[in-house]
């Protein structure tokens, strides 16, 4: 207890003189940026969670085209999940003479299990009794429906209770994007609409507790039920999903930066206060104190440091995130903020961790002070290789807190080998510039030479200030990259209209319909049909374990009958016109289908097209964005001249407002019968939505290491600043005018901006090439814009650092100067 | 707290003036007023003809820079820079001509020739003392302030840095702030300062 009360004494008492100031601060952002990026991250993906459960109504749904057995309702129960089932199918409905295809959906009393029914005038399902229907408000303008009017569906005829407001249209299949019509499900059969071959969807939701919930999915899986889609509440779409993994991971990665970009300041710090540490210690040792009570003392010291400032860290880190809290409500709704435990936690562990990893080898060079330094003040303790090895246990134990095991095996050795190289080019810089130096004069000598007093020390803050630069370059192209990439996908100009189902004798009209309203849309043949052999070998779903694969075989798709895939599709590869058999036509294949069902060019294709079976030869396979919204087919048959049951499907922007599209759609409607007009505006409004939560919560944190780092590269820069301090005096002394120790001052900022920005470029460069290399298999060349970027951006965040750091001491008097330096 | 009291002195062009006393009697703070790195809070202190105290940081820093040499106990050189681009440093960074043929002169006046191009690190104490008193008499000082200058080093060493100042010194006026007797009474005048006040005023020769 003596030995824990004297160490706290000390360690408030440095505290209070400032002695553990950088130490502390450096601390303090570590423990911050985990705190804050944990809490926003956990808060965010809540939130999002929330929201994709919400527009599944569920937590988990089993997706069917067959009855969901109820031996899991049985099992939900004894876990306590909650169930709720739906069944869906498109019919057409009837009201005054008016018919219209619309999505009849039958619900379960509890539905939803997340989220809210949302009716405009707030009734709930059990109004609806066993005569009463929500409808869409769409069919107000295409029946003339009405609050009250009969509706037909089926055999049966209902009310029209109230109309639906706010619906999701994610986890939508295309026949669900027809007005929606709600109804018990008990209602349903009483319709006669179900039969044999009917095609209705069977939904089973779950929700409760996230345990139960994991388990079932692995049970479901294991089911493997071919007629079955499992559909997690992640994210609304497997594209989006993959959008919003690139996100986290880009939370994760600027998370670990800050903290490693905090642990170069305390790098710095640490062999700031060496000296100071060292003397104190080769004193004790010298007044007889043991090695022992030595470490104990300091290292009681360094874990009261860890905790005050990691405390420090997480109620900022904390008050940070409340302070956000109105900025993200207003880009997640509803925002679910997360406890605030985890985050905590992980604040205080890396904090510790941060000091402890990196401040170990100056603590552990300390310890090994001889206690003749006291006397000889040349004896400096010599780094050692076990120091370095505890250090990097440590750096392993934080970067696992931080990092996903698949990222860490490539991320521990890439820094390892990566901070060596790094202060090998640092050590190159600074040799350069020393070579340079004879051949300046002056004041640039002077500045120069500022430089090169404590190469050590500089090569550290060059190495802190260059990775700092190239993180902020890597995090402004990667983040520019995502948000452009997410752009990408939801363009300016995307199809939000899609008209299908359009008979050959219709064609025409359709067409001249769209073109008196000014819509470019070309209508595409296609046909529906089934892929059943490869090279005259029957293909089965059950030959493939690939529940995708299963769905494709089992089901008819949509397959497009044009002379060449559209310009939009990518040509990966195509078969040679010497391989062709001539009297077969050909069919392009989306690469991934082909992968997944194991198709090569040249192969020979056996289609069912609605009852008539026709080969086709494998002549080309393409990429295809799927997340384009533009009319995309996995297959592309080649037209022949024998005739295919075929009809058209065409997509476009409308720009029209409502009431003209209600028009156009009526008209259609009226004078088309059967043809299908899906409205996607909604959907890919509410994509966007989800997106720009994506990027805000990227931005957020990619300004926070902004921060973090301006105020390590601070850090970096007051780590020689005594020395500094004494050149100005010796200047000043010597009869240096002010504006000459600005000169020298300022320039010695920017000259080590330069470098750290050439450092930062070199290390861009690197990466670009090495990214171009191994993950995107493209050549690069040298980009003169990377380095000319960073080290000007560089240079002039140093001069701005320099200019706000040392605007006072540069306007000292030498008698000032000399107080400051008397009072270190 | 006033550190100097009632002190009045002197000093003739060409003079080498000694202050001495104890530890904390005055004898830095009265160098700092003289060479103007310090204004006083009352009376006037005249270097060369300029009342200091009426004159701003700039024009301070401007007659130092054009008639005053220093010489420091801790050497004060630029660890980051050789002996010959130390002694260079003051003339470049106020522009004067021939920097390197006049710097490489002062390092041979003071016998270092063979050492033009080593940093202070890679010197010993004299050779960097000598390096520093280079520096301070490149520029051609009208005076040479000199605190302590043998402070950190041996006794021979000492010796031959004392020898070295005063024959470099000729023209030049040399006040030397030291508690060493022998070497004060070297200079032709001496002050003793005790407790901020001016004690003794004495001719050594």
């Amino acid at each position: 207890m003596p030995l824990i009360n004297t160490a706290l004494r000390w360690f408030w008492r440095g505290i209070r003189r400032g002695d553990w100031l950088w130490l502390w601060i450096a601390v303090v952002i570590a423990s911050t940026s985990v705190t804050l990026v944990e809490q926003v991250a956990q808060t965010v993906q809540k939130s999002m969670l929330s929201k994709a459960a919400e527009s599944l109504s569920a937590d988990l749904v089993i997706r069917s085209t067959r009855p969901i057995e109820s031996s899991w309702q049985e099992w939900a129960a004894d876990n306590q999940l909650a169930t709720s089932e739906t069944l869906s199918l498109t019919t057409m409905a009837l009201h005054q003479d008016q018919f219209q295809m619309v999505m009849l959906k039958g619900v379960s009393a509890n539905y939803p299990l997340r989220g809210q029914l949302r009716t405009q005038n707030h009734k709930s399902l059990n109004e609806l009794g066993d005569s009463a229907v929500f409808a869409d408000p769409q069919l107000a303008g295409l029946l003339g429906l009405e609050l009250g009017n009969q509706l037909t569906l089926g055999s049966r005829d209902f009310i029209a209770l109230d109309w639906l407001s706010d619906q999701d249209v994610f986890q939508a299949t295309f026949s669900q994007f027809a007005p929606q019509v709600i109804l018990p499900i008990e209602q349903i059969d009483a319709l006669g609409l179900l039969g044999p071959g009917s095609r209705a969807t069977f939904e089973l939701g779950f929700s409760g507790a996230a345990q139960a919930l994991d388990e079932l999915y692995l049970r479901l899986v294991e089911a493997d039920e071919p007629h079955w889609q499992i559909i997690q509440a992640r994210a609304p779409t497997p594209d989006l999903e993959r959008a919003l993994n690139t996100a986290w991971l880009f939370l994760d990665l600027a998370s670990l930066a800050t903290v490693l970009v905090a642990g170069l300041a305390i790098l710095i710090a640490s062999q700031f206060y060496l000296k100071r540490w060292t003397a104190t210690l080769a004193l004790l040792r010298a007044t007889g104190a043991t090695s022992r009570r030595l470490v104990s003392l300091f290292a009681l010291q360094l874990t009261f440091l860890a905790l005050f400032a990691s405390g420090l860290g997480i109620l900022l880190g904390l008050a940070l995130f409340y302070l956000l809290t109105p900025v993200l409500a207003n880009y997640f709704s509803p925002l679910v903020i997360a406890a605030p435990g985890t985050a905590m936690l992980l604040g205080l562990l890396s904090g510790t961790l941060a000091l402890w990893t990196f401040s170990w080898p100056a603590f552990y060079r300390a310890m090994q002070v001889s206690p003749l330094s006291v006397l000889r003040q040349d004896l400096s303790p010599k780094s050692a290789l076990t120091a370095l090895l505890v250090s990097l246990v440590l750096l392993f134990l934080l970067m696992s807190l931080l990092l996903n095991n698949q990222l860490l095996i490539w991320a521990l050795p890439s820094l390892l080998i990566g901070g060596a190289l790094l202060a090998l080019l640092a050590g190159l810089l600074l040799w350069g510039l020393v070579k340079i130096q004879p051949f300046t004069r002056g004041w640039l000598r002077v500045a120069i030479a500022g430089l090169t007093r404590a190469p050590g020390l500089v090569v550290t803050q060059l190495v802190a200030i260059g990775l700092v630069i190239f993180v902020l370059l890597v995090m402004s192209f990667v983040r520019h990259d995502l948000l452009n990439a997410w752009q990408a996908t939801l363009p300016a100009d995307m199809p939000d209209t899609f008209v299908m189902n359009i008979q050959p004798d219709q064609h025409e009209g359709v067409a001249r319909l769209l073109a008196e309203q000014n819509l470019t849309a070309e209508l595409v043949p296609m046909v529906r049909g089934r892929l059943v052999a490869k090279n005259d070998q029957p293909m089965r779903a059950s030959q493939f374990d690939e529940p995708r694969a299963k769905r494709l075989l089992e089901r008819e798709a949509n397959i497009a009958v044009l002379s060449a895939p559209p310009d939009y599709n990518r040509i990966t590869a195509q078969l040679p016109d010497n391989q062709w058999q001539t009297d077969l036509p050909g069919v392009s294949i989306e690469a991934e289908i082909a992968e997944l069902f194991g198709l090569a060019l040249g192969d020979v294709l056996t289609y069912d097209l609605i009852g008539e079976t026709r080969q086709y030869q494998v002549r080309s396979l393409r990429e295809v964005d799927w997340q384009s919204f533009r009319l995309n087919f996995f297959f592309i048959l080649e037209p022949t001249e024998q005739s295919l049951p075929i009809t058209y499907i065409t997509n476009f922007q409308s720009n029209l407002d409502e009431t003209a599209t209600l028009a156009l759609r009526l008209a259609i409607n009226e004078q088309f019968s059967g043809v299908l007009w899906v409205d996607a505006r909604a959907m890919i409004h509410q994509i966007r939505d989800i997106m720009s939560q994506a990027a805000m919560a990227v931005t957020l944190l990619y300004m926070f290491t902004l921060v973090a780092s301006l105020v390590v590269v601070f850090t970096a820069t007051q780590s020689t600043q005594l020395a500094r301090l004494r050149t100005w005096l010796l200047l000043r002394t010597l009869g240096a005018k002010q504006a000459d120790i600005i000169k020298i001052g300022l320039t010695e900022f920017v000259l080590i901006g330069m470098l750290g920005g050439l450092f930062a470029a070199s290390l861009g460069q690197l990466a670009s090439m090495l990214i171009a290399h191994f993950w995107l298999e493209l050549s690069v060349g040298f980009n003169p814009w990377i380095w000319l970027s960073a080290i000007v951006i560089s240079a002039l965040l140093l001069l701005l650092i320099g200019w706000l750091t040392q605007r006072h001491p540069l306007r000292q008097t030498p008698k000032q100067l000399l107080q400051a330096l008397q009072a270190d | 707290m006033a550190i100097l009291k009632g002190c009045e002195l002197e000093v003739e062009p060409q003079q080498s003036l000694a202050i001495v006393g104890r530890s904390g009697s005055g004898k830095s703070t009265l160098l700092a007023l003289m060479a103007g790195l310090d204004t006083a809070t009352r009376g006037d202190v005249r270097l060369l003809s300029h009342n200091l105290s009426q004159l701003n940081e700039d024009q301070r820093a401007q007659i130092r820079a054009q008639s005053v040499g220093f010489v420091f106990q801790n050497f004060q050189l630029m660890s980051g820079l050789t002996a010959l681009e130390n002694v260079m440093m003051p003339l470049e960074l106020f522009n004067l001509d021939q920097p390197k043929q006049r710097a490489e002169q002062a390092l041979e006046s003071v016998g270092l020739t063979h050492r033009l191009h080593h940093r202070p690190q890679s010197l010993s104490g004299g050779e960097q003392q000598r390096v520093a008193i280079a520096r301070a008499l490149v520029t051609q000082p009208k005076i040479l302030f000199a605190d302590e200058p043998t402070g950190n080093l041996d006794e021979t060493t000492a010796h031959q840095v004392q020898d070295l100042l005063f024959n470099l010194q000729d023209h030049t006026t040399l006040i030397l702030v030291t508690h060493d007797v022998d070497y004060a009474a070297r200079c032709q005048r001496q002050v003793r300062l005790e407790q901020g006040l001016l004690l003794e005023d004495q001719l050594c020769h």
